[in-house]
């Protein structure tokens, strides 16, 4: 018994460092970004406010859940409540569109 | 004057301060910058089969910086349906420090601290909390210490310890459901050889609205303890100002 407690323990400990929904900013995650005219420190912005601000609401779903152009009108939708200026949602706007699942920048 | 009033509110009127999914344990993040939020929280407590009363909380919720918020208790009273009579019982301040991010860390901290007072009473909160989020599922963990002074000059001191446990599964961004647990130590006097343990358990639900939120759980106690209630029920419903 203690030993299965120790063991959903340590899983819970590994899982908890897992992150992979929340991609960091990758140097391929930075190029997409600056193909959608986005800087790095505009990305690293963004990443920070999703987590925190949307969080303040909801759980956060997984970056790949939506395509870029979804990304786009959930933020929108959702700036407001987030308490998130124009050029902060431009931010989150940015960070989800280099990192969702369409990631070829649109034409 | 008026347009300086009539700005402050256009820019605040949006503003959501943060839903909650638990109502007996906080949860780690904290409010967004230049947020308010109007929270009400009711409880209704039942004892032997027989409605006793109701506890009421009034709180307005303000977001200070991104990593703090600060809240004002305006009136914590409550309703004893024996004497079918209403008390004030405190008014309170409570702030709350997040440390790190349940989502993005491997495990997100935050401090609360209240403290309150009302004629012949004063309490201080200590509070932390850990959360760790799994996709659409929430681990709560608050461990609190409660020290009261009350009664003539607040001669008579009472403290507590408790844990509480929760967890929370959201099936959509508005839809939630969850558990949640309290262990309590009650210390009349700050002793130990007199210590009450209370422990109580039960399930929540909760609804984000696009301006407002509600959360409801219903806890029942699985211990004896005649002054605690055996069924609670709270009810928190949040609006954005």
């Amino acid at each position: 018994m203690k030993n299965h407690i120790l063991l959903a323990v340590a899983a819970l400990l590994v899982a908890s460092c897992a992150t992979s929904n929340l991609p960091s900013l990758s140097p391929d995650l930075v190029a997409r970004g600056r193909a959608d005219h986005s800087s790095a420190e505009q990305l690293a912005s963004g990443r920070e406010l999703f987590v925190t601000r949307c969080l303040e609401c909801h759980t956060l779903p997984s970056v790949t859940k939506y395509t870029r152009e979804e990304w786009s009108r959930l933020v929108r939708e959702m700036a407001g409540r987030a308490n998130l200026t124009a050029g902060e949602e431009q931010s989150v706007v940015a960070y989800l569109r280099a990192a969702a699942s369409d990631t070829s920048p649109s034409p | 004057m008026k347009r300086i009033l009539l700005l402050l509110v256009l820019a605040t009127q949006t503003c959501f301060a943060g839903a909650r999914h638990f109502t007996f344990l906080y949860e780690a993040p904290t409010a967004a910058p230049g947020s308010f939020e109007w929270e009400n929280y009711a409880t209704s407590l039942f004892r032997n089969s027989q409605f006793t009363g109701l506890d009421f909380r009034h709180e307005l919720e303000i977001g200070v910086t991104p990593h703090f918020q600060a809240s004002i208790y305006f009136a914590n009273w409550s309703y004893d349906n024996k004497e079918r009579a209403a008390h004030y019982d405190s008014t309170s301040v409570e702030g709350i420090y997040n440390f790190t991010n349940p989502a993005a860390d491997p495990i997100g901290i935050s401090l609360y601290q209240e403290i309150g007072g009302g004629r012949r009473n004063f309490e201080s909160e200590t509070k932390l909390i850990a959360q760790k989020n799994f996709g659409p599922l929430i681990l709560l963990y608050n461990f609190t210490v409660e020290a009261g002074w009350k009664g003539e000059g607040l001669r008579e001191r009472t403290g507590e310890l408790q844990q509480a446990l929760g967890a929370s599964y959201e099936i959509n961004p508005r839809v939630s459901f969850g558990v949640e647990m309290l262990h309590e130590i009650v210390l009349p006097d700050w002793r130990s050889d007199d210590a009450d343990t209370n422990f109580f358990i039960g399930p929540n639900v909760s609804y984000r609205g696009d301006r407002w939120f509600a959360t409801v759980t219903a806890l029942k106690q699985l211990t004896n303890t005649a002054d605690e209630p055996d069924y609670q029920v709270r009810l928190i419903v949040g609006v954005p100002l």
